[in-house]
């Protein structure tokens, strides 16, 4: 099972912010989004200073081939990225929560952090999406077995 | 239960414009614009694609291509360079949330290329997955793809290789550095029959069959609109006919 701290908040797309007390969000992807992206190769990043509104396309991960948009969960200005990720991508996938942050945001306001899921409604939400998916599973069985039927 | 998707059997187009409308299909498909889709196309010229992460002067000889009308286009999905000229393209956008889509993107990979390998399979060739996105015969690959993932929607780009030029590929493309680079292409096991207008249009056939049976849909024959062809043009001004977009990879906004 992912893991998914109790201290963060957290995005429908998978990503995670913790608030610090002055205000900086630092943003990132979560445990359940690398496991799904398997291993990081590459990584682009914002450019500080840049002003996001919450959901806006913020970072560009690639993996196996595959490339992913990471959104910004919060609204506010990039105020630092961090660097290391484009040399040794990897660390997200070792490390998602600690050293593989993405990118801090001075929050505008509260920056519609309010919106955000907390840790239990996050599990919850994968929780119904791998329920969904044996729901499907079970429906291609039946239907498999209608066809050996006829 | 079955889901309807949209088919799109494409004329040749060139190559921007292709990168394009599969970005078009990606947009809609993540604005819930769209059903899903699945469209199959050709090459008007040869043009080299790159992945999004690539560094155009590491993977392609830019003078040689320049020179002889072949343009290098950046993709929007990962992956690697391709020579694009005697394939058959197709590219799928569906919901991230679907069953293929929601899960790691291995699977994902595996899911996407098993109806076209039962294809090749049919013509009695021994063709399996090879990881990461790759269908092979034998050893021998035949078959790429890539993906790109956004707002909620997945679009994978993929190619069947029907025929390969091995030294025009040599001309292009920087492909002496990768040393596991060893392309095939149908013709080597079938022939020039692959090439004629007939077996093209029963391997299309039987990919789209496949397709539904692997997912259980009902498919809807259409062109894109006229919306979509205007919507794609200027995506081909703004993205992919851009000369920062295709050297320096601009983010995609």
């Amino acid at each position: 099972m992912s893991l998914t701290p109790d201290d963060l908040r957290y995005t429908k797309d998978h990503e995670w912010v913790r608030i610090d007390e002055s205000g900086i969000a630092i943003c990132g992807i979560t445990d359940h989004a690398q496991e799904i992206m398997d291993d990081i190769i590459f990584v682009e990043l914002p450019e500080p200073g840049k002003t996001m509104q919450q959901k806006d396309h913020s970072a560009i991960i690639e993996s196996e081939k595959s490339v992913f948009d990471v959104h910004s969960p919060v609204s506010g200005k990039i105020v630092e990225i961090n660097s290391i990720l484009e040399e040794t991508p990897e660390i997200i996938n070792d490390d998602p929560y600690g050293e593989g942050w993405l990118f801090k945001i001075a929050l505008k306001g509260k920056g519609r952090a309010g919106n955000l899921l907390d840790a239990d409604e996050y599990r919850e939400y994968l929780e119904q999406d791998a329920a969904r998916e044996e729901e499907d599973d079970e429906d291609e069985e039946e239907d498999d077995d209608d066809e050996y039927e006829e | 239960m079955t889901v309807p998707w949209r088919v799109i059997l494409d004329k040749p187009r060139r190559g921007s414009l292709n990168m394009s409308l599969d970005y078009g299909m990606l947009q809609s498909m993540s604005q819930r614009e769209s059903l899903p889709t699945i469209r199959i196309y050709r090459w008007e010229k040869p043009a080299v694609t790159i992945g999004y992460f690539q560094i155009i002067h590491e993977e392609v000889y830019e003078d040689e291509c320049r020179q002889e009308g072949v343009p290098v286009i950046r993709r929007i999905s990962g992956g690697g360079a391709i020579l694009h000229e005697h394939d058959i393209t197709y590219s799928i956008a569906m919901p991230l949330r679907s069953k293929t889509a929601c899960g790691k993107t291995l699977d994902s990979f595996r899911d996407l290329c098993e109806p076209i390998i039962k294809v090749l399979q049919e013509k009695c060739l021994n063709a399996s997955y090879k990881p990461i996105s790759d269908i092979v015969i034998g050893n021998t690959k035949v078959s790429g793809c890539a993906q790109a993932r956004r707002e909620g929607a997945l679009l994978q780009q993929g190619t069947i290789l029907l025929d390969v030029e091995r030294k025009k590929i040599a001309r292009y493309l920087k492909v002496e550095k990768d040393a596991s680079w060893n392309v095939g292409c149908l013709k080597d096991f079938l022939g020039e029959i692959v090439k004629t207008d007939e077996f093209i249009n029963e391997l299309v056939t039987e990919m789209i069959a496949s397709f539904q049976r692997k997912w259980g849909i009902d498919v809807r024959y259409e062109p894109f609109s006229e919306t979509e062809m205007q919507q794609a043009y200027k995506i081909e001004q703004d993205i992919f006919a851009n000369h920062e977009w295709n050297e320096n990879r601009m983010a995609v906004q």
